[in-house]
Parts: structure tokens; sequence; C-alpha cells
């Protein structure tokens, strides 16, 4: 018997709409969890996505995507990545797997959340698939870095990193609840799935696929793309409410919670992405630096999008295009040297040949940031090694919960704001804005700093905050991840030069 | 006698960092506090030149003898911190 | 590589490198008879950027380069991304502005 068309009984079947009669409709769909006010009644009912999928071919699709993912990690596990690749590339495995699989499970709650509160049903149908596509999402990046485990201890982080206070956990749980748990339905649509996830995770997904494929890993690479298919459907739940605001006359609103979650993201990105692609990634492996793969996937692509909507680039643009050369690399300085706060090893990623492609890629790079390194390689080659791990703590940003990092003698400044008695410090004048636009959302919150000089951590010193973070009982701490080797070819230069 | 948390920016450094005074420490001591998390850390030591301390935003640095209680200054306020 | 596109107005799928991605890139073209087509190859992933703002795939067209049936809903498999808004029918996929 031939089956109908999909298109023939899609809208019957998936509209499942009624009268409440018990409740009244404000009780059913509360404004500050469904959130959309002032928009008409009968503008939900209107609600079409336009990337349809039926129950039938959701469950046939995604098995066949599960089954291509850990059909190549079977057959992969005798190429025994472990020990043959770099152990740099091994890093970025333990960054991601500990920064994202227990997030997944948030990210399915969002859905979970979407398909109760929205009061447009054709949304809640979708975010059924996506609440179950974010649950393959947590168990897949769970069950594929649990064959390291008794590999490595630091892989348990790919479980545990979102229970403890390490401070990139610290970071991301601040950011994940801002965005994903704890604004109305149509807010959150518009930070996670239009800003984060057509935006940003493509960055992640989809741009560190190919770094995983010419690294030798093609595990991972298939696994981040098979996740991101995912995202390309269930992003497009955001974009027809994105219209519906414009259209009913709420399109300043709607700029600035992109604006807000745009940066935001961008920021926490440059952790999860920026680090890697441009440090971590073997020299012969790295064909796209991160500013590259941000000018692909974001200044094109995202906000060709934007401006097809009839929404604008944020009011911070300029910042924004300087920031994409500059901030990452601060950041990177900053874990390297804090490495025993980290759940991975990091790489140096500062060989001669790599700082050559740094200063190709960000020209300027080493008459700044390069620096700071000539310091710290001059103690390694010296063997100051107790130099080359500060012995106090860097401020930290109360929104963005990174540490305050600029370009040396440019653009390293405090951003700071007294409200009610209690001064705040920001990373940017982006992250300060986004404070001061609702303080008493985020005034409560304390970073790693605040904990430390409030009390909460004790001992007072880095041990105290090492335990703190979880570091030695959860995972050993982080360390080079080429145990210093690279040092060898500066003490080379050296020995030569005397 | 009371400890008071400052920011740190030091000239050449990527980093604010976090440096405890004393209300009684003068800005010679202040300097001297922030060079010990900065210099021949993440920047290079210039001997032989004076370290000198202002407070974020503003043109003239203190005095040298200047304490952190007569500067004003308020816990975790930034001070930049330069060789002269 | 360049991060701007030669074609105006582009839109198109992003695909896992493999055989449905060459065959849909065939098919691109094969569909998009009045539109200038770039197929631009990142290793990992390839885009597919048909300009002037649309871009229409066919089942039928899909299936005769890759030599096999293939269901539309299967291009979700591969597809990790895409630019500009979707369509989504069971014969025929089409990206637009």
């Amino acid at each position: 018997m031939a089956l109908m068309e999909r298109s023939e009984w899609y809208d019957v079947a998936r509209d499942t709409e009624w009268t409440p009669r018990y409740v009244t409709w404000e009780e059913l769909f509360p404004p500050e969890l469904s959130g959309g006010e002032g928009l008409p009644d009968d503008v939900w009912r209107t609600y079409d996505e336009p990337y349809k999928i039926s129950y039938r071919e959701y469950v046939d699709v995604q098995r066949q995507k599960d089954a291509g993912a850990y059909s190549v990690q079977a057959a992969l596990e005798r190429a025994d990545i472990y020990n043959n690749a770099d152990p740099a590339w091994i890093s970025i495995l333990k960054e991601h797997y500990g920064a994202v699989a227990l997030v997944e499970y948030g990210a399915a709650l969002q859905e979970a959340r979407f398909a109760r509160w929205c009061k447009a049903p054709g949304l809640r149908n979708m975010a059924v698939f996506g609440m179950l596509d974010e649950m393959r999402h947590g168990q897949i990046q769970l069950y594929f870095p649990h064959e390291y485990v008794k590999k490595d201890r630091q892989f348990e982080w790919s479980h545990a990193s979102m229970f403890s206070n390490n401070w990139v956990s610290l970071g991301a749980r601040h950011f994940f609840d801002d965005m994903l748990m704890t604004r109305d339905m149509v807010s959150t649509s518009f930070c996670a799935n239009f800003s984060f996830e057509t935006g940003f995770t493509n960055l992640q997904f989809i741009g560190l696929s190919g770094d995983a494929a010419n690294s030798g890993d093609y595990t991972f690479s298939k696994l981040i793309q098979s996740i991101q298919t995912d995202e390309a459907r269930h992003a497009q739940l955001g974009t027809p409410l994105l219209q519906m605001m414009i259209e009913n006359g709420q399109r300043d609103k709607a700029q600035k919670e992109i604006d807000i979650s745009f940066w935001r993201s961008y920021r926490l990105f440059t952790i999860l992405s920026g680090i890697p692609m441009d440090y971590y990634v073997p020299l012969e492996a790295r064909h796209t630096s991160f500013k590259e793969f941000m000018e692909e996937w974001i200044v094109t692509q995202f906000m060709r999008e934007l401006e097809d909507l009839g929404l604008s680039k944020p009011w911070y643009w300029d910042i924004f295009m300087r920031d994409i050369s500059e901030h990452h690399h601060g950041q990177q300085l900053g874990t390297y040297s804090w490495r025993p706060t980290l759940w991975w090893n990091p790489a140096a990623g500062v060989s001669p040949e790599e700082r050559d492609w740094l200063e190709e890629k960000y020209p300027g790079w080493n008459d700044t940031f390069g620096k700071v390194w000539d310091v710290m390689i001059d103690n390694f080659v010296n063997g100051r090694t107790e130099k080359t791990v500060p012995g106090t703590l860097p401020m930290i940003c109360n929104l963005s919960q990174l540490p305050i990092v600029g370009t040396p003698s440019q653009t390293l400044r405090d951003t700071s704001v007294v409200y009610k008695g209690r001064r705040y410090h920001f990373a940017s004048e982006v992250d300060k804005w986004i404070f001061e636009d609702n303080p008493e959302r985020y005034r409560y919150q304390k970073n790693l700093v605040d904990r430390f000089l409030g009390g909460d951590i004790e001992p007072a010193d880095l041990g105290g905050v090492l335990e703190y973070m979880g570091l030695g009982s959860i995972g050993p701490s982080g360390d080079d991840a080429h145990g210093y080797s690279w040092v060898e070819s500066y003490r080379k230069q050296l020995a030569d030069a005397g | 006698m009371a400890t008071i948390p400052l920011a740190a920016n030091f000239d050449g450094d990527f980093v604010l960092k976090l440096v405890p005074v004393d209300s009684e420490n003068t800005m010679d001591d202040v300097a001297a506090a922030a060079a010990a998390n900065s210099v021949g850390i993440h920047v290079a030591d210039q001997p032989g030149r004076t370290l000198r301390v202002k407070k974020q935003g503003t043109d003239t640095p203190y005095a040298r003898d200047t304490t952190v209680a007569d500067s004003g200054l308020e816990p975790t306020e930034c001070i930049e911190i330069y060789f002269e | 590589m360049s991060a701007t596109s030669s074609v105006s107005r582009p839109v198109g799928p992003i695909l896992q490198s493999g055989d449905v991605a060459e065959a849909v890139a065939d098919a691109a073209k094969v569909d998009n008879p009045d539109s200038n087509v770039e197929v631009r190859d990142h290793g990992a992933y390839v885009r597919v950027e048909v300009d002037g703002g649309e871009c229409v795939l066919r089942r039928a067209t899909i299936e005769e380069e890759l030599g096999r049936p293939f269901k539309m809903s299967e291009l979700e498999i591969i597809m990790s991304s895409f630019t500009g808004r979707i369509d989504t029918g069971n014969d025929e996929i089409r990206f637009y502005r």
C-alpha cells in the first residue's frame, strides 16, 4: 500500500491543539514561561515550522545517524587514537567532552520546556524531536570518551565537570543557565536556537570536524558532524518566532536578545573553539585559523541569516570584529599559565614554526602576545619552572566568568560598575552592557574571585583553589600536553647563540 | 592595618591580576607587590627603572610614598603599574 | 581559503563529504540550470552554494546521480548545516532567501 505524502496529513497530525476548559489560556501558558507577551493570540496557530519531519522519518533517520557514528567508532577503536594521535589532539577531546556532554542534557530540558510552554502547536511538536536530539547528544558524547577513562583519568571530567566548581564549569553554567534555562520560551529560542545553534555551534561541530579529520581522528570528526545535523534541523525553530516578533512591532526586543546572546556565545567559543583551533590542533593539520572559521560561519553566514530577517548587526560590531583577532590569544596565555586549573593538558602552541603561523594569521602577534610568551619561554629554557605559573588569581568577569584579558599595552583594561554597594568587573564594554540591562538578574552570582575573597575557598592559596575546583580528586590537574618537549628548540637556539 | 585586594594592570601584561595589599603600604610597596606577579613571569624586567602606580583612568601617578589608605582606593579597584 | 563566496545571495546545503554529498552537489547543478552553482570542498565538509537566492534539489535527480533509491529525509543524515531558509518536501527540498 502506498503511503500518503507527508504534506497531505502533516498539518492534521502535528496540530495537537485543543481549547482548555478547566484552566484559562493564561494559566495554561503563563507569560513568564511562555513569553511572547503583546503578540496577538491568533498568531500562534499560524506558526509554520520550515523544517518538517514526521516521527516515522525521524526515527528512521536518527537510527541511521547513530549507526554511522557508532560503526565508525567501533571500526576505528583498534586504530588507537589515544596513543597514536598528537597529545594536543587528545587535549581537545578532553576539553570538548568536559565542556559539552552534560550540557546537552540541559539542552534536552530546554527543548522539553518548549514542548510544554510554547503557544505554537507546530513548534511544540518539533521541540519534542529537539529534546530527543539533545538526549542523543548527551548519551553519545558520554559513551565515546568512556573508552578513554581507563587510559587517562582526565577523561573523568567528561561526566564530572558540570558538577564541579572548576572555573570553566562556572563559566559554562552561568552561560547555559542564562541562555537556555531561565528565560521565557520565546527569548530562550532566540538565544539557543538562533544565536547559539544557527550561529556558533557550527564553529565547533563542523569547523573542528575538519581539523579532526586532518588529525586522523575520523571518529570525532564523524561524531560532531552527526550531532550538527540534528542542530541544523531544530535550530530552525527560532526563525518563524523572530519573524512573528518583527511583524508585530517587537523588532527592537528581538534585536536586543540577539545582541546579548550573540556576544555571550562568542566569548564562550573563544575558549571552546578559539584556543584549540589556533594552538592545539597539530600544525600540519591546521589549515584554517579560528578567525577564518569565524569569518566563514559567523561574519558571513550567520550575519546573512540575520540581515535576511530584517535584523541588524549587533551595536558592538566594531568591537567584535577587532576582538576575534585578539581575545582568544589572551585566553590561551591565561589557560596555559594557570594550567593546573584545567582538566586537560594544554598545548603551548608556540614553537618557532607555530609562531610563524600565528604571525601570518594574526599580524602583530609576535609584538604583543608573543612578548609575554618570550618571558615564559625564557623561564622554561632556564629551568625557572616555578615562575611559569602565577602565584595569584586573575581578575574574572562577573558576566562571562572568564579572566579579564587584553592585548598587552593596548586593550587590557578593567570595566567596572558599582551596583547596590558591590563592585562588578567586566571583560568588555559589551559584558557590562548586558549586566546593566538587567542587573537584578545577575547581581547575586559570585565569580571565582568573589568566592576567594569572601572566604569560601580554604586555604586561600593556589592549593585551596585547585581543591575547590575538584582538581586532584575528580582527575589530575593539567600540565603541558607535550611534556615541554617544544622547549627543546628554544634551548638549542640559546645553546647555538651562546 | 587592613588587607585591600586590588586589580593590577601591569603594563605589558595580558591579564588583570588580583593583588592583595595592606592599607598602610606605600605605592612603592604596591608596585612591588604587583611586580612580583608580573615581572619575570609575564613581563620582561627593565632594571634600573622605577615603577609608578596610577588609578585606571587618571593621567598622573600617585606620589611614591602615598599609602593605600590615603589614596582612597577601594577594594578591587583597578590600578595601572608601569616602568617610568 | 576564502571566507566570502563569489556567488551572490548564496543558498544551499553544507554536507559531510562522501558519495551522497557528491551526488547532491551534482544534482544541484542539474536542478538549478540557470544559476551559478559553486561547490567548495573543505575536506570534512562540502559547501554547495547556488546564487540568486534559490536552490532546488529534487529526489529524482539525486537518485539518478546516486544510482539508487533515495528518500528526501535521508539528506538530513549528512546535512550538518545550510545557508538560507529551508522548505522540506517529500520529492523536493528548497533553500531560499
